[in-house]
């Protein structure tokens, strides 16, 4: 019991003290996580309008292949991603593998579709009275458009929030395309050993394995408070949107 | 009076059902036309094609005499916005009422200024000044109906589209709800009002278009419509509730007889021939009670006696008396203190006549 309670004490000190380990692993995570979820967001709510508005073939099948896609495994995404580019892979010449940016490319495979379906969800329940008012008072498509996200925004933040607890809370595909890399710097304060795509998830099974329980505990306790944060919106927004 | 939309020949089927067929009306600059028909007759159907929702099946919509079909999509928009339509449960935006009544302003590029001149006016016009900052989803439903209201006439529209505005009203609600609608014709705005109430559509109607199973049965004038209906569903459903069907016994150049079982009556004449059936109908209150302690005026034609079988109230001033003559029946509508005066109760004799210019050839 006293290894814990130390190993708890070393950790809230490793992150009071601002330990530049610690912080460089939380900055890689958020960076990483943070960038897949916007460019997500970014793309995967216009094309829920696009999708709740224009009729077009194989819809279902689509809305069937999304709905699988919000459960992808995530160490089977990484392992496509790492498939494609690798060295000998067909976009191996991007030269990618063991960064951040293919990180956030397997991160954003594993949000898109979560915040697509999500947000396809949120807008289909905007009653169809709600378009028709908005065109009988004059409204043009996109001033539709506008309209129906902004009534649905509450469900579409909601699915956001639940792309981005999907992507903080992963190994699997980071751990695969990033190779969970950190490595020793020289300043004038000494030898510091810094993230390069190391990230809380990532690290804490690592530290874990080498023994070093209270790295282990501190990375756990910022990836803690984050899904924390994130799941506190969640249930706000649900509540405030009806659909808790 | 010019028309703002006429509509010619217009038919609408779904999946092979008919929903409309050959309707022909136009709408005219500054009248309230009332569309009147029970539930299924087509009239939401009709309207949600004048507001450009549905295409119909077959026919041509005009809209200032020029035909929709073949608008750009510019000339379209404007023809859009040159009318809204206010739905049988409106829903409401998220956000406050002044977003609300502000919608239609914001998306043609109004001043905020003007904005909230004309939101002001349009809540003082619905009687809801006021509410501006209040959450539209708080509110009762007479009061969304009258949001919704505001927000469709804030916009200054040349024609507005009621589908069934007080349906789901109480009766106070219902008449606050009328007196707004005369005042938004008052402004110049012309306006088209469906309903399966005959007294609404009466009341407010300068001309009242009845509507049964998607066809088109009469357009007038309330008065014409009431009492000159033309086909028996008219009738029947603008309150006829006297209508029978008989032969045609005589026919000269004044008046037509036509016999009812065994009373023979006497109408002012139509185009028919002896021995035709006909369907014929008075209204209960253009029955006549006549009084048995003067002398009969001459004049008086199918003059009657009958037993009162039933009394019952009809509204708050009125009764109604079903009377039996041997096997002819009628209904007749009596203010109660007249029938306080006559003396009029249930088993009581009656004398009683149907006026020739009453009675009337309903078409089948």
């Amino acid at each position: 019991m006293e290894y814990l309670i130390e190993g708890v004490l070393r950790a809230v000190t490793l992150i009071a003290t601002l330990d530049p380990y610690v912080i460089s692993v939380a900055k890689v995570q958020i960076i990483v996580s943070t960038s897949a979820v916007l460019l997500a967001s970014i793309t995967a709510v216009p094309l829920a309008v696009l999708f709740c508005f224009k009729n077009f073939p194989l819809r279902n099948f689509l809305l069937t292949l999304i709905n699988t896609g919000m459960g992808l495994p995530p160490v089977v995404v990484g392992l496509v991603v790492f498939v494609f580019f690798m060295r000998r892979g067909p976009l191996g010449f991007l030269d990618m593998i063991y960064t951040r940016e293919i990180m956030v490319v397997a991160q954003y495979i594993l949000a898109f579709p979560i915040i697509l379906g999500v947000s396809i969800a949120a807008i289909n329940a905007v009653p169809r009275s709600i378009r028709e008012t908005a065109y009988t008072l004059g409204a043009r498509d996109r001033e539709v458009a506008l309209l129906v996200i902004k009534e649905a925004a509450f469900g579409i933040i909601t699915g956001i929030l639940a792309g981005a607890g999907r992507v903080f809370a992963e190994v699997g595909a980071i751990l695969t395309v990033g190779g969970n890399i950190a490595y020793d710097i020289a300043t004038p304060e000494g030898i510091i050993h810094v993230s390069k795509t190391r990230t809380l998830s990532t690290a804490i099974p690592l530290e874990t394995s080498q023994g070093d329980i209270a790295a282990a505990i501190a990375f756990g306790l910022i990836l803690l408070t984050i899904t924390f944060i994130l799941n506190i919106l969640v249930s706000f927004l649900r509540r405030r949107a009806g659909i808790a | 009076m010019r028309s703002i939309v006429r509509l010619e020949n217009i038919g609408k089927r779904f999946s092979g059902r008919e929903v409309l067929s050959g309707i022909n009306l136009e709408i005219r600059e500054g009248e309230l036309l009332t569309l009147l028909g029970p539930s299924g007759a087509g009239k939401t159907t009709l309207m949600r094609i004048i507001n450009l929702f549905t295409e119909p099946s077959e026919g041509r919509l005009y809209f200032r005499g020029k035909d929709v079909a073949t608008l750009s999509g510019r000339e379209l928009l404007e023809v859009r916005r040159s009318m809204v339509m206010v739905f049988q449960k409106p829903v409401m935006f998220t956000g406050s009422v002044f977003d609300n009544v502000a919608y239609g302003l914001k998306i043609r590029g109004y001043s905020r200024a003007e904005i909230e001149k004309r939101v002001r006016e349009a809540l003082r016009l619905v009687g809801l000044e006021g509410y501006e900052e209040r959450s539209a989803r708080t509110l009762s439903g007479g009061e969304a109906q009258r949001v919704a209201f505001a927000r469709a006439v804030v916009i200054q529209p040349e024609l507005l589209l009621l589908d069934e505005p007080t349906t789901s009203l109480d009766p106070i609600s219902e008449m606050r709800v009328h007196g707004i609608i005369r005042r938004i014709k008052e402004l110049g705005i012309s306006v088209v009002l469906t309903t399966h109430k005959q007294h609404e559509a009466i009341a407010l109607g300068d001309r009242v278009a009845v509507l049964k199973d998607g066809r088109l049965q009469q357009v007038g004038p309330p008065g014409e419509v009431i009492f000159a209906p033309k086909t028996r569903f008219v009738a029947e459903f603008t309150g006829m509730v006297n209508i029978y069907e008989g032969e045609v016994v005589e026919v000269s150049s004044d008046y037509c007889s036509v016999r009812v079982g065994e009373v023979t009556l006497v109408m002012h004449a139509f185009d028919a021939s002896p021995g035709e059936r006909v369907c014929v109908g008075i209204r209960p209150e253009e029955v006549m009670l006549l009084r048995t302690d003067v002398p009969l005026n001459p004049r008086h034609r199918n003059v009657l006696t009958g037993v009162v079988r039933e009394v019952s109230p009809q509204g708050s001033a009125m009764l109604r008396l079903r009377i039996a003559s041997g096997g002819f029946e009628v209904s007749a509508d009596v203010p109660r203190h007249v029938a306080e005066k006559m003396h009029i109760r249930e088993g009581g004799e009656v004398l009683y006549s149907l006026k020739t210019s009453c009675l009337r050839r309903l078409e089948e």
